[in-house]
């Protein structure tokens, strides 16, 4: 019923298994209950009904998996995990099967829907070669070592060697064992070299092509770009003021930049300055004055992104100052403000404080003034002379009063000469228009002014007392220089988030209920440990296995013929250690042998050697009084045979 | 719809066979081998994320060389079958192949599985069957019916084969394997060729060989056990003497006298001993004689494939429970005309009017003219059982014709499921869903 072909080999993969992926305190239980069933021979007479729980138990069982790799998903990778886990998750139903008397798993208690079959299921499956598979597959997800090929490719080869065919001869099979070892070393090293040379193509294939807007050098715009801009209703992070209330910056900084190349907008001065860590995970910003007061009297706000990348920028606000509770090695800022966290590391969320006054950027220079050619004479054809500041703010203000906000453009003359045909001619357009134009505007009449792209922060949700930010709310806005100061100048008409709600798709109060509730339980699940449930966990565990013990050792057991014990078992003599045998060997020595099924006291007779007829009487008590004999008896049969043989050793064999 | 679906058998058939060759060529093993291909093939796409791709190419170079291995080695053998006379339908049974060994060295680890003819559904079969328990397939599985496709071209091709294994064959010796065969129908079943398969040196594919091996074999109805209460006492009936029938069985003391050979004797009336003793041809001569004679008619006009396979099952139940009378039994059914087969007494045997009851199908002949041949032989009756699927008029006729010559006549009935008519009392009630036990508490 058990196969021993797997004794030894099925515990050194399990083994090897245990010792890749670092789950040593469930390979070494899991290596005795696969081994001992070699040694046990008892089997439970376990039903169909049986197997079925056991197997819906490995179904819940993965289905928990499943969903804690959901939730945790950051920490763990989904599918590397959850094949290293395999073989713990479907070792109970290869323990129910091992030690019951169906030798192969039926499939309809693999798979639900055989079950409503009418007819009984036919096939089957040998479980411990699908279990040993998922062992050695799961061992080679750890990366460490060099050995994982070659002992992986011993154990498939113990494994086929011990099943194959008489058809071959032994030796041309492990020929072609060392052939195929070595043709596959070969494929396989292939199969890495092609893999890291396409990765490197494609890496810089990627680099080339996809230029992503949060690039902190440079950003593109979709000024120009006819037809309708579709953006998504997904949300991209959540915003949770301290106080509760409404009360947060307008705008999340992302990135700003300075220089104009036509339809997008670049920084002049791409380095990077890392700021100094006031404590673990905490920088601050801002001048003298900001300083000098405590942080905690600036009012905090809770911000809930989780970074994927390794290096990403962070939103904050322009008015930043502090940072805290961010993840990361460290931080580092361009020239204009732009914040890039370095060695993020996946977190929940993050914190910030801030003031009214924006902080971040340099002081304004030169290249805040400049403006490309092309659009130096559309410009003129606006406005022509100074003014002072204010001024020029309000009349910029004011010009762009009467355009409307729209993301559909269908003039082919836009793509030509898109700022142009905005300001003179559509004066529509969407946000990147009225920032580019507004910075552009702002210039010209002498004021420096930055373009800066983020997050416009407005929709407030009462259930979950938080700011939601989607992907389609990311804007552009302009900043100037006024009186040694930033301050930010968004011309984009106010009604553009209630156009942009207006397009929203009908499925999405769905997707936020289910989003927002999903994001309640990883909040929930964040803050719990398996330290707050240790009492009940060690409970339910202790009961389970009360259970279990109870199950096993009521249920119908069967005991296996073992033919070899049982042989043995009737080589053996009863009563093997009485001392009488000696003698019978020694006279076998010397020649007179027994024949078979002869009574003792006849051979003696036979070989004329009464004086040991009175031994055989106590030496048959000895073997088959089923009361046992005395000490005084056994000892007095030693003492009479080891003195016969004394005296008779020195007699030579029979010719 | 159901052009369509014409359309999509031949590709169903293609699609089985395929996949049916492609079970016989891979073992378990093989076959786990190669999801463990795929999977770990998958997995090393980023070889970055784990050694699956040292695996998966390990498993690619085992399979590659299983199937080239596959071209050496080939067995030299052929085949004989020996199959057994009669098959019952349902009644696993269990048939012989030799395998010759007409090569050079001893042939090990050899495998055979026969072929039978694949018979696909038709669109009439396909619309007018229901696979068993079909009711329990998802929405899907019932609209596309493959499933019951399957199921008929299983039922059609009449007989389920177990792949046996083959002991070694020594040089010029040859081995018995032992084929486990479910019958899954009466009628014909034609075995087409045997396929030898031969496995690679580590037990993954299977080569195989395909040898000319055609055969038929017929197989008897489903039979079930009737009560032993059921003894239909027709009284004896006057046959004349001399009769063929009455050599083998008859009663000894029927034996008149011996006489000398007149010409148009038949030659097994001839009393061997006597004729050499006088060195002339002498016969025996009987007595006139009385013994029973009963007929079983069977209702084979249309009616539904469940009941009209009941009804033939009753009916061979019946002659095989009637076949240790001493007597003769007349079968009588229609074909293109009616027709009777008689058993018993030196005339046919009762298996052969069990296979004619193997291949008998639904006719549209006339029920008059079947009418007429009963109340012809009802003189010669000694009594008349019928077996009937769906009771009408027409079919009460041909009881009465029989019973209006003073013929005891019992009469079996198969009734659909949920049958609300009414019968007389004395009708054997059979319902189609469960005639076995119907039969046994007659």
């Amino acid at each position: 019923m058990t196969d021993t072909s797997l004794r030894y080999i099925g515990a050194l993969t399990i083994l090897f298994w245990g010792f890749q992926t670092e789950l040593w305190w469930f390979a070494a239980p899991m290596v005795l209950i696969f081994e001992a069933r070699f040694y046990l021979n008892r089997r439970w007479a376990l039903t169909k009904q049986d197997f079925y729980r056991v197997a819906d138990l490995t179904s819940i069982g993965l289905v928990g998996m499943v969903a804690f790799l959901f939730l945790n998903r950051q920490e763990y990778h989904f599918i590397t995990t959850l094949l290293a886990w395999m073989p713990i998750l479907v070792f109970p139903l290869m323990t129910v099967l091992a030690y019951s008397t169906t030798p192969r798993m039926p499939l309809d208690v693999l798979f639900y829907s055989l079950r409503r079959q009418q007819e009984p299921v036919q096939q089957s499956w040998d479980m411990d070669y699908v279990f040993l598979g998922a062992c050695l597959l799961a061992a080679g997800l750890n990366r460490d070592g060099s050995y994982y090929y070659p002992i992986a490719a011993m154990i498939i080869f113990f494994l086929l060697f011990n099943l194959r065919s008489s058809r071959f001869p032994k030796p041309a099979v492990l020929l072609s064992m060392c052939l195929i070892f070595l043709s596959a070393t070969a494929l396989h090293t292939g199969i890495r070299t092609a893999h890291l040379g396409l990765k490197k193509q494609t890496e810089l294939w990627i680099a080339n092509w996809i230029s992503q807007r949060t690039d902190p050098f440079k950003t593109r715009t979709a000024i120009g770009k006819v037809g309708r801009l579709k953006l998504s209703d997904a949300i991209a992070f959540r915003i949770k003021p301290e106080s509760g209330r409404p009360d947060f910056p307008s705008t999340l900084m992302e990135a700003a930049y300075n220089t104009s190349s036509g339809v997008g907008w670049e920084v002049f001065d791409t380095r990077f300055s890392n700021v100094e860590q006031v404590d673990d995970f905490n920088w601050q910003f801002g001048n003298e004055e900001v300083r000098s007061n405590p942080i905690s009297l600036y009012p905090q706000s809770k911000i809930y992104l989780e970074f994927d990348k390794e290096r990403s920028l962070i939103p904050v606000p322009m008015e930043v100052v502090e940072i805290d509770e961010l993840a990361a090695i460290d931080i580092a800022t361009t020239l204009y403000g732009s914040i890039q966290g370095i060695n993020l590391i996946p977190a929940p969320h993050y914190k910030v404080r801030y003031d009214d006054n924006i902080h971040l950027g340099s002081q304004a220079g030169p290249m805040d003034l400049e403006i490309p050619e092309e659009h130096r004479q559309t410009l003129s054809s606006i406005i022509e002379g100074s003014m002072s500041e204010q001024e020029a703010l309000a009349f910029v203000q004011s010009f762009f009063a009467d355009f409307r906000y729209t993301l559909f453009q269908d003039n082919q003359a836009l793509a030509r000469e898109p700022l142009k045909h905005f300001l003179l001619e559509g004066r529509a357009g969407h946000c990147e228009y009225f920032a580019s134009a507004t910075t552009l505007l702002l210039r010209h009449l002498g004021i420096p002014a930055r373009y800066v792209v983020g997050y416009s922060v407005q929709e407030w949700n009462e259930d979950l007392q938080m700011y939601i930010v989607r992907q389609r709310h990311s804007h552009a806005w302009s900043i100037a220089y006024i009186g040694d100061r930033w301050i930010p100048v968004d011309t984009t008409p106010q009604q553009w988030l209630s156009l942009e709600e207006g397009q929203a798709g009908f499925l999405q109060p769905v997707w936020d209920f289910f989003g927002n509730n999903l994001f309640l339980f990883q909040l929930w699940w964040n803050d719990q440990s398996i330290e707050d449930y240790e009492r009940e966990l060690y409970t339910l565990g202790f009961l389970l296995v009360l259970i279990l013990v109870w199950r096993i050792a009521t249920s119908e057991q069967v005991i296996l013929e073992d033919k070899e014990a049982e042989s043995v078992a009737t080589w053996i003599l009863p009563g093997r250690e009485s001392p009488f045998f000696m003698v019978e060997k020694h006279l076998e020595h010397l020649g007179f042998t027994r024949g078979s099924g002869e009574l003792m006291t006849s051979w003696l007779l036979r070989i004329e050697r009464p004086e040991l007829l009175p031994l055989v009487g106590t030496h048959n008590r000895w073997r088959f009084d089923p009361h046992g004999i005395s000490l005084e008896d056994k000892t007095w049969l030693a003492e009479q045979v080891s003195d016969w043989l004394g005296s008779n050793r020195q007699e030579d064999p029979v010719k | 719809m159901a052009t369509l679906r014409e359309r999509a058998f031949p590709t169903w058939t293609r699609l089985t066979t395929l996949s049916r060759r492609a079970t016989r060529r891979n073992s378990d093993r093989g076959r786990l081998l190669q999801t463990g291909t795929v999977i770990c093939g998958a997995l090393g796409l980023d070889t970055d994320l784990s050694f699956a791709y040292q695996l998966f190419a390990l498993l690619v170079c085992i399979l590659i060389y299983s199937r080239l291995s596959l071209k050496f080695l080939l067995p030299e053998v052929s085949v004989r079958r020996h199959l057994p006379r009669y098959a019952t339908a349902g009644e696993d049974f269990e048939y012989y192949i030799s395998v010759f060994n007409d090569g050079e060295r001893v042939e090990r680890d050899l495998r055979v599985i026969d072929n039978p003819k694949i018979v696909p559904p038709d669109l009439a079969q396909f619309q007018r069957m229901r696979e068993p328990g079909e009711e329990t397939r998802n929405a899907y599985d019932r609209w596309l019916g493959f499933h019951r496709f399957v199921w008929l071209q299983k039922l059609n091709t009449g007989i389920a084969l177990k792949t046996a294994g083959v002991p070694d064959i020594d040089l010029k010796g040859h081995a018995d394997a032992a084929i486990g065969a479910t019958p899954l129908r009466r009628g014909l079943v034609y075995f087409e060729s045997t396929t030898i398969l031969h496995p690679d040196p580590l037990g993954l594919n299977f080569g195989t060989i395909e040898l000319d091996n055609s055969e038929t074999l017929t197989v008897l109805p489903k039979r079930y056990a009737v009560s032993r209460r059921l003894e239909f006492q027709g009284g004896r009936h006057f046959q004349p003497g001399g009769v063929n029938s009455t050599w083998s069985i008859g009663e000894s003391d029927e034996f008149v006298s011996l006489r000398d050979y007149r010409d148009g004797d038949p030659i097994r009336k001839i009393h061997w001993a006597s004729s050499a003793r006088r060195e002339k041809p002498v016969v025996k001569e009987f007595q006139d004689e009385f013994f029973v004679r009963q007929a079983l008619v069977i209702d084979n006009f249309p009616q539904t494939d469940a009941i009209f396979e009941e009804v033939i099952s009753v009916s061979a139940s019946l002659l095989t429970n009637m076949e240790n009378m001493d007597g003769l039994m007349d079968l009588c059914l229609m074909t293109s005309r009616p027709e009777v087969i008689t058993a018993g007494r030196g005339y046919a045997q009762t298996s052969q009017q069990l296979e004619a009851l193997a291949t008998i199908e639904q006719s549209n002949g006339s029920i008059r003219e079947f009418e007429e041949l009963l109340s012809e032989r009802a003189r010669l009756m000694s009594g008349c059982l019928f077996v009937f699927g769906e009771m009408d008029g027409d079919r009460e006729l041909l009881i009465q014709s029989v019973e209006a010559r003073g013929v005891p006549t019992a009469i079996f009935v198969v009734t659909p499921e949920n049958d609300t008519k009414t019968y007389p009392q004395h009708y054997h009630l059979l319902p189609v869903s469960d005639v076995e036990a119907a039969l046994g508490k007659l």
